[in-house]
Parts: C-alpha cells; sequence; structure tokens
C-alpha cells in the first residue's frame, strides 16, 4: 500500500518535474502585432551594423512605425508596416520572412533600377555559337586566345577540382575574363575557391568588423581576411572581372577583394552592395527578420555596403548588340592584349 | 582565473589518487536507448523557445567497490525541434545534435542505521556540446560546448528482501565551467573576432572559450532511476533524467533535456 501511495506521489510530482526549467525561462513576448513590431525594432536597434554608416535615426523612426500598430491589424497590415520600416534602412540583406515570402528592398518606394548591361544569350551565340562548355556551375570557353568564365551564382558551389580544372585548361592563354554579371551572391567559400588560383603570395584582401555590443557603434577591432595561393597551380596573366548592379552579397565581395590583386581589372558597372553578412531572426507571429549583423571594408578603406566601382566603367552599347557584340567583352580583350 | 584551473586540475588528480584503494571491484556496463524532450531557448536568434523529441543513445561504464562508485558515461542525441508559436509559417526546420562525456566519482559514506540506503557524496566532471542548425536561407550553425566539473550526490535504495530492485538518484550541479560558444554576429567565439580570418584553426575555436563559475554559468543534472537484477549478471535499468544549462552572457542561453532511458546492465 505504501509503495502504490508513494508512485501516485511520483506520478503527481510528474508534471511539475517536467516544466521545472519553465522557472528560468523568460516569458516569451505575446503573438500581438505591438510585440512583433517591438521585437523586430530592438533587434535591429541592438545589433544592425550600418546605422552610423547610413546615417540613420532609428529611434525617431520607432514613433514613427509605432504608431501606425493596433492590435486588431491584420496579418497583412502588419506585414506592410514593418516592411515600410525595413524599407529605412536600404540594404538588400534586410527582409522580413513568412515561409516563402520575403520582402526585398527592391520592391520598395524609391528603391532605384539600373540597367543590367547585360545578354546571356547574345554571349553564348554571338561569342561561342552555344557551345559553352560546363565544369560544376562554371561555364567556360576561349575567345580568340582569352578564357571565358561566367559564374552564374555563388549559390553553387565549385570544387577545388573543378577550378583547377579550368585554371589549368587557361593556363596558356594570354588572360581570363570572369563574367559574373547577375550573380546576387551565395556562399563566400566560393570566393576563396576562385582567387586562391589568381593570387601568388599570401594577400590581405579584406577587414570585417562585429557587432560586440547594443550601441550602434559597438564593434570589434578589425579581422583580417587575407587570401593564399592554393591549388594546382595559379593563374599570373591579366583577369578582368565583368560586373554590373545586379552583383549582390558575394558577388559584391568576390569584386572587392579581386580589385585588390595587382593583375586584376573590374570592368563593367558599379556592384549591388551588400557588405554585411546577414543573419536571421524569429519574431513572436512566427515570422523572422533577416538584417546585415557586421560590416565589411577593403583594405583601403572603402566600405563594400553601397558596392565596388569599376576600374574601368563600361555599359553595354546598343550598337555593339546590335552588332552582335558585348561592349565590356569587346574592352576587356583589348585590355588583355595590351598587356 | 589561475585559482580555478588549479582547483579543477587538483580535483581531478584527487579524484584518480583516491581510485588507487580499489579492491574488490564490480564492472559493469551499460548501454541504453531513449527520447529526449528538449527546450531550447537561445536569445542569440530568437525570442522564442524551440521545444522537440529527440532520440537518445548512451553508454555506461561503471566501477563500484565496497567504498566508491566511478562512472564513465557517454551521451548521444539528435532530432528535430520546432519554434513555440502559434502562428507564422517561417519556422526553420532545426536539428539539433548533442553529446556527452561525463566521469562520476562518489564516496560511499557509512550508514549502519539503514543498510538498504545508501549515500555517496563526491564530484562528477562533464564536458557536452550542443550544435544545432537551422535552415532559412542556407544553413544557420549554433553551438556550445561545455566542460564542468561539481559535486554530486547519488542515493541508492534496495528495495525488498532480495534486494532485486534498487532505485538510484543523483544530482549534481557545476561550479566551474569551460564555455566556447558563438559570439553574436558571427560563428566564431568572441574572443576569435580581431584574429586574422584564414588562420583560424579547430583548436583555436577550443581555445576561444572562457571560464565562467556559478554567477554566469548554471548548470544542474538529476537523475532517477529504478533497476531490476533479472539474474547475477544481467539487470535492467528505466532511467529518467533533467539536465539544465544556464549561459547568462550578452544574450542568455538556456537548454533544458528531460531524458527517459531504458538500459541493459551487464555484471
Amino acid at each position: 500500500m505504501q509503495t502504490v501511495k508513494k508512485l501516485i506521489g511520483l506520478i503527481l510530482l510528474l508534471p511539475a518535474i517536467l516544466s521545472c526549467e519553465k522557472i528560468f525561462l523568460d516569458d516569451s513576448p505575446e503573438n500581438t502585432p505591438m510585440a512583433t513590431f517591438e521585437v523586430c525594432w530592438k533587434e535591429l536597434d541592438e545589433h544592425y551594423a550600418y546605422f552610423t554608416m547610413k546615417n540613420i535615426h532609428w529611434d525617431s523612426l520607432y514613433h514613427v512605425y509605432k504608431a501606425l500598430i493596433y492590435d486588431q491589424m491584420e496579418q497583412y497590415e502588419l506585414w506592410d508596416v514593418l516592411h515600410a520600416m525595413l524599407c529605412e534602412l536600404h540594404d538588400g540583406h534586410v527582409n522580413l520572412i513568412d515561409g516563402e515570402r520575403w520582402s526585398h528592398w527592391s520592391e520598395c518606394n524609391g528603391s532605384p533600377r539600373y540597367p543590367e548591361y547585360f545578354d546571356f544569350d547574345l554571349i553564348s551565340y554571338s561569342y561561342f555559337k552555344y557551345t559553352l562548355k560546363s565544369s560544376g556551375p562554371l561555364l567556360y570557353g576561349i575567345i580568340d586566345s582569352v578564357g571565358y568564365i561566367y559564374y552564374s551564382s555563388f549559390t553553387m558551389d565549385i570544387s577545388d577540382e573543378e577550378i583547377d580544372f579550368v585554371i589549368n585548361l587557361f593556363k596558356d592563354m594570354k588572360g581570363i575574363i570572369i563574367d559574373i554579371r547577375n550573380n546576387g551572391g551565395g556562399d563566400s567559400e566560393n570566393i576563396t575557391r576562385i582567387q586562391s588560383r589568381i593570387v601568388t603570395k599570401k594577400t590581405l584582401v579584406e577587414l570585417i568588423y562585429y557587432k560586440t555590443g547594443t550601441g550602434h557603434a559597438d564593434f570589434s577591432a578589425a579581422q583580417e581576411v587575407y587570401v593564399s595561393p592554393e591549388g594546382k597551380l595559379q593563374f599570373t596573366g591579366p583577369v578582368v572581372v565583368l560586373t554590373n548592379r545586379y552583383c549582390f552579397s558575394s558577388a559584391n565581395m568576390f569584386v572587392s577583394r579581386m580589385s585588390v590583386l595587382p593583375n586584376v581589372n573590374i570592368v563593367g558597372d558599379t556592384t549591388g552592395g551588400g557588405g554585411g553578412k546577414p543573419r536571421f531572426f524569429d519574431l513572436p507571429n512566427g515570422w523572422a527578420v533577416r538584417y546585415s549583423s557586421n560590416y565589411a571594408l577593403r583594405p583601403d578603406g572603402l566600405n563594400l555596403e553601397n558596392g565596388v566601382p569599376p576600374d574601368f566603367r563600361v555599359t553595354l552599347w546598343p550598337i555593339d548588340k546590335r552588332a552582335g557584340r558585348d561592349t565590356l567583352i569587346e574592352f576587356a580583350l583589348l585590355w588583355i592584349y595590351s598587356q | 582565473m589561475h585559482r580555478t584551473k588549479t582547483i579543477i586540475i587538483s580535483v581531478i588528480i584527487l579524484v584518480f589518487v583516491i581510485n588507487v584503494d580499489a579492491r574488490e571491484k564490480d564492472l559493469l556496463f551499460s548501454a541504453g536507448a531513449g527520447i529526449s524532450y528538449v527546450t531550447i531557448h537561445d536569445n542569440n536568434f530568437s525570442v522564442m523557445s524551440y521545444t522537440g523529441i529527440t532520440g537518445l543513445a548512451s553508454l555506461s561504464i561503471t566501477t563500484e567497490t565496497s567504498a566508491y562508485i566511478d562512472e564513465l558515461s557517454l551521451f548521444f542525441g539528435k532530432g528535430k525541434l520546432n519554434m513555440d508559436v502559434s502562428s507564422g509559417t517561417a519556422r526553420p526546420n532545426t536539428a539539433l545534435t548533442a553529446g556527452a562525456i561525463d566521469y562520476t566519482y562518489v564516496r560511499k559514506l557509512k550508514n549502519k542505521t539503514n543498510t538498504h540506503r545508501q549515500f555517496f557524496p563526491g564530484g562528477k566532471f562533464s564536458s557536452s556540446v550542443g550544435f544545432y542548425k537551422r535552415n532559412y536561407y542556407g544553413d544557420n550553425f549554433y553551438y556550445c560546448y561545455q566542460s564542468s566539473i561539481g559535486p554530486a550526490l547519488i542515493v541508492h535504495q534496495s528495495i525488498g528482501e532480495k534486494c532485486r530492485w534498487q532505485v538510484s538518484s543523483q544530482v549534481d550541479f557545476s561550479i566551474a565551467a569551460y564555455i566556447v560558444y558563438p559570439a553574436y554576429g558571427s560563428s566564431m567565439p568572441e574572443n576569435l573576432l580581431d584574429k586574422e580570418l584564414s588562420g583560424i584553426t579547430a583548436w583555436d575555436y577550443m581555445a576561444g572559450g572562457e571560464m565562467v563559475t556559478l554567477n554566469r554559468f548554471q548548470r544542474i543534472t538529476c537523475k532517477t532511476g529504478i533497476s531490476y537484477a533479472l539474474c547475477k549478471k544481467l539487470s535492467l535499468m528505466l532511467l529518467y533524467s533533467w539536465d539544465f544549462h544556464h549561459l547568462k552572457h550578452g544574450d542568455d542561453m538556456i537548454q533544458a533535456m528531460h531524458n527517459a532511458c531504458f538500459s541493459l546492465i551487464l555484471h
């Protein structure tokens, strides 16, 4: 009988044991429009990296957008208010996420529109008669005695073998054109994989500053990023990187890092920017916010957030396009032959 | 800092020195499997808690003598967690992988009044790592490694005339720990943020942590198991344990695991 009593006591005690960590857990914020707004604003206030650089008065914006929040508002209305608030950051790495839907800076009022200066179909027909080959995600071909590589997205990983194969194929070429126009970014590991086949010695390519506190100017000392030669061989001849305004994030970073090398020239338009590493944070209503959590500088002090200007600004001329030529490629060929 | 290190090393050495007096040893091997109910609240990436049920496996080697018990146990858990939220569809798929190595050494207290109940005070060294991966747009990784040391108490209670049933309870907490966790906005520990990026090795990660004591890190483990001796060589055990960590830094991190495990014990 005693044992049975103990057993019943133990069973009654079980729910208390199972919830004992709740004593220590902070109360999660309520799932209300106001709580979602407050968490979103505070998270960015404490951890977004570019308030000082962009001279954004986040405290003032709090009052502007808080006035638009009310308890009975629908989710789509809350989405519109938060999206409008995030638009104030002018940052392609800032998004509001609801499962499959992502808000984006390009949907914001006043978001600039730029020409692409790029027609992939023209290139693949006029220069290669649709014979571009692929080594993993890299499309490659030869124009006279210059190697051409097109890389459409840094989200597609390149293996060491794939890049070594292309570099080995182009080792006797007069130069290489690396075309990353319309490359929206991806994994920064792929930057190193390509660049390590171009550098001949360990080279400082970037400085990264991390948030270390909740103040808008609380950053760590610079973390130096070096790239060293890797792989079977390096291409030491002239290299041209072709860019446009639609090179974001890792593609933007790639251009910045390549521009440091003495044998590399950047040709095309200023890149699209996106210099901070994006981070995700959950909101009380089940959405998430993504934002830039650090910032990066080129060793000469250029902030990557607003894009990397080219060494030679070249646009795609309509007259060239009609004649089946890509002005940027033509310029790159001339520069390479002149070296 | 140096004092804490000296205390930890002294305790470890003491444990091994005391261990030499083992005479009549009973060696027990245990293998088990079960489930965990996990709660993670990490303000590093969410104001919401993540909960879920994960699978677990455990292995342990226990040495029992008339004077002491020492136990080396390994634990491995893997599963998926979900955000605690009633609406919204941005719930990321979060995978948790956790592992731990624990070493417990306890001495037997003399108890002349009740031979069925024995108390064993001592200490426990625990090393564990929790690694969680969320997938939003590409993978996001978080981790917390900790090695801690602190006092432990085990109570054995035999039931029945033949003592075939035994209830074993243990409680322990940490007084000092070495913790490695990512800084905000980076996958690296804070001590590595100004170190050259290409030169960072796995060892640098391990060395990038910090010593913390009770005011910043609390870990408590409570276990209760009931075993039944099928024969002299084999026992069955059902074990419930609660493992709780709380790390206080810029953004608090809490991890709680309720584990239920069924084990076979070979004598």
